[in-house]
């Protein structure tokens, strides 16, 4: 037999990835029994993206979205509380919501009319009286989640026993900042979801936005040159841009430039971030705020991506090992004059969705990553991830695990790393700190 | 371009009456000939087909109860909404040679049908409905297929039907591609 062949699944899951030797075993993209381990110690136990308070502002409102494979209700109810539950009836566990938001006082199920309240509890039966003494409503509510918010962005966890959300962040709600509080008034969603399918492991969405800015230089030249009238991306810089990390989050990112605003193709943009970069200054300091609108992009664990600066907002839902769902918003600046907003929409839209001339090229990449490991042979390679495997730096402003240079593997492997940890970790005890954290306890600005 | 005011969706002109056979026929013959355009990659030769105040367009809709308006918000979100400088762009970008995913050729064939000519207030212009069925053989070799309604304003200038509005309607509420690297 080839000594390549391994044993198929190794019980520890650091065997599948190698930061030393700065590779990637195949078999995390592509196998049932692997993917059934991920929903079952990540997405089952991860704080997950569930909207924007600016896409559910008023009681009643709601959105449908998934945490893993269990769909979910997002619902603001009569309180003013965002309550988070399966989407599924406990009588025969028909859905009891198909629309993709709107503004429910209730949740009625289609096969027996059962109604939920939008705060998941069972408010009443069709023909109830049948029930009489048969049925203890209180306790037959939608299972509900813990729901937590940062800064505007709300988030959901099934685990009672999993850290809070601002441990989960850790020392990334220094960057997170960048995004969602680079001025007074914060950030909203402007209305309107894109979904697209990809048929493609989750995780290549999350890698390319956490570290892959080596991808854009030839896969998006095209695009780029498109949009920047025939302007190619500036060339590879490894000198004042890094890799961050920290709990698995990344953001990778230059100091000097304002690429990833200069993309949108509206200089009004760039004039307006410009604008507020002598107050983003005095918020964040000077590094973010030079950070703020270069060329960079960024994704928190487990799939959550984002562009800061250029507006588009994404989550990769997982459908099985090789198909996702992909979901974009455009955020912008709340405080942001309206026909600015409407530019970064635009722009957004132009580049980065489905018919986007950034965003067409990705996902085929993706599918051809995931779909050629159908082969036997082909699936027991490797993948290199060993750019930029010394590059590892401390630095007195940059907290979490810090790499130098942007054209990096570093935070892809922090991204496996902690995967690797939590697909390991029975209970929350087991997951290693990888970090030391510099701000815990404290506000990150 | 670039006032604020463009960058919401336009709102397509109401129809009058149905137009006359010999417009119908004239409008029947432009969208056939249009889809040969697109299916041959002649984008330039397309592009040629479109007034310079263009409005090519696709709005989104979520998937919400009856009893719950459509969105009409003034910034309702759409997958493109373009002027003619950002469909140059695309289709310079197409035929820069460089766009990786299109090299093998993705064979696409646009089906049009169910096509309706009405006259508009304005005498130039009619408003034409269309449905296409699109067929795509992408790189993998696996068959996609995308069907859509159309609306459009085609406006007749110095003898020739250009096209001035094209708002598509996608049938499916999520992308079933993984990209939309094509013209509608
Ligand atoms: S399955 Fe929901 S009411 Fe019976
Ligand atoms: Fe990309």
């Amino acid at each position: 037999m080839d000594m390549r062949t391994r044993n198929p699944f190794p019980a520890d899951y650091h065997d599948y990835i190698n930061t030393d030797e700065g590779w990637v075993d195949r078999r995390i993209f592509w196998e049932e029994e692997i993917y059934q381990q991920e929903l079952e110690k990540i997405f089952a136990r991860s704080w997950q993206f569930i909207a924007h308070d600016s896409q559910i502002p008023n009681p009643g409102d709601f959105v449908t979205t998934y945490m893993g494979e269990d769909g979910v209700i997002g619902s603001r109810d009569k309180n003013g509380q965002v309550r988070v539950f399966l989407n599924s009836c406990p009588h025969r566990g028909n859905k009891v919501c198909f629309a993709d938001s709107g503004n429910a006082k209730r949740f009625t199920c289609n096969y027996h009319g059962w109604a939920f309240g939008n705060d998941g509890s069972l408010l009443g039966i069709h023909n109830e009286h049948i029930y009489e003494g048969y049925i203890n409503k209180a306790d037959w509510g939608l299972r509900e989640a813990r729901v937590s918010n940062y800064k505007g962005l709300i988030f959901a966890n099934f685990d009672s026993e999993a850290p809070d959300l601002e441990t989960w962040l850790g020392d990334y709600r220094w960057y997170l900042d960048m995004l969602l509080d680079n001025e007074e008034g914060g950030i909203e969603f402007l209305p309107g979801t894109i979904k697209s399918y990809v048929n493609a492991n989750w995780k290549f969405g999350v890698e390319n936005f956490i570290g892959d800015s080596l991808h854009a230089m030839w896969n998006h030249d095209s695009g780029a040159k498109a949009m920047m009238g025939g302007q190619s991306f500036p060339p590879a810089e490894q000198e004042g841009s890094y890799h961050g990390s920290a709990n698995g989050h990344g953001w990778e990112f230059a100091t000097d430039s304002v690429a990833d605003i200069a993309i949108l193709g509206q200089p009004e943009v760039i004039e307006y971030y410009e604008s507020i970069r002598p107050k983003m200054r005095e918020r964040l300091g000077e590094m973010r705020a030079k950070i703020f609108g270069s060329l960079a992009s960024a994704a928190m664990f487990p799939n959550i991506s984002f562009l800061p600066g250029l507006g588009t907002f994404r989550v990769w839902l997982p459908r099985g090992p090789r198909k996702m769902e992909l979901r974009v918003w455009t955020i912008v600046n709340k405080n942001m004059p309206d026909h600015i907003k409407q530019m970064v929409n635009k722009g957004t839209m132009l580049t980065f969705s489905p018919g986007g001339t950034l965003e067409m090229d990705d996902g085929e990449n993706w599918e051809g990553n995931t779909q050629t490991n159908k082969g036997t042979l082909t699936r027991q390679g490797k993948l290199h991830y060993g750019c930029g495997s010394t590059s590892r730096i401390d630095h007195p402003e940059i907290p979490g695990i810090v790499h130098q240079g942007q054209y990096n593997d570093a935070n892809q492997l922090a991204f496996y790393q902690r995967w690797a940890d939590l697909m390991n970790a029975d209970d929350w005890d087991d997951v290693p700190q990888r970090n030391e954290p510099r701000f815990a306890g404290k506000p990150t600005r | 371009m670039n006032k604020p005011a463009d960058y919401s969706l336009p709102a397509l002109p109401a129809e009058t009456e149905p137009s006359s056979d010999a417009v119908f026929l004239d409008l029947q013959r432009q969208l056939h000939f249009e889809a040969r355009l697109l299916d041959e990659l002649r984008h330039r030769e397309w592009l040629e087909m479109m007034t310079d105040d263009v409005r090519y367009f696709a709005p989104m809709f979520g998937r919400r109860l009856r009893n719950e308006q459509k969105i009409t918000d003034r910034m309702a979100g759409y997958f493109f909404n373009d002027h003619r400088v950002h469909m140059e762009m695309r289709v310079t970008r197409l035929d820069s040679n460089m766009v990786w995913c299109e090299d093998p050729v993705n064979n696409v064939r646009h089906l049009v049908s169910n096509i309706e000519v009405f006259d508009t207030a304005d005498a130039d212009e009619v408003k034409v409905y269309s449905a296409v069925d699109l067929h795509r053989s992408r790189l993998d070799s696996k068959l996609k297929r995308l069907t859509y309604g159309r609306t459009d304003i085609w406006r007749q200038q110095e003898g020739r039907w250009l096209l001035a509005m094209r708002c598509v309607n996608f049938d499916h509420n999520a992308t079933i591609d993984s990209n939309l690297n094509l013209f509608f």
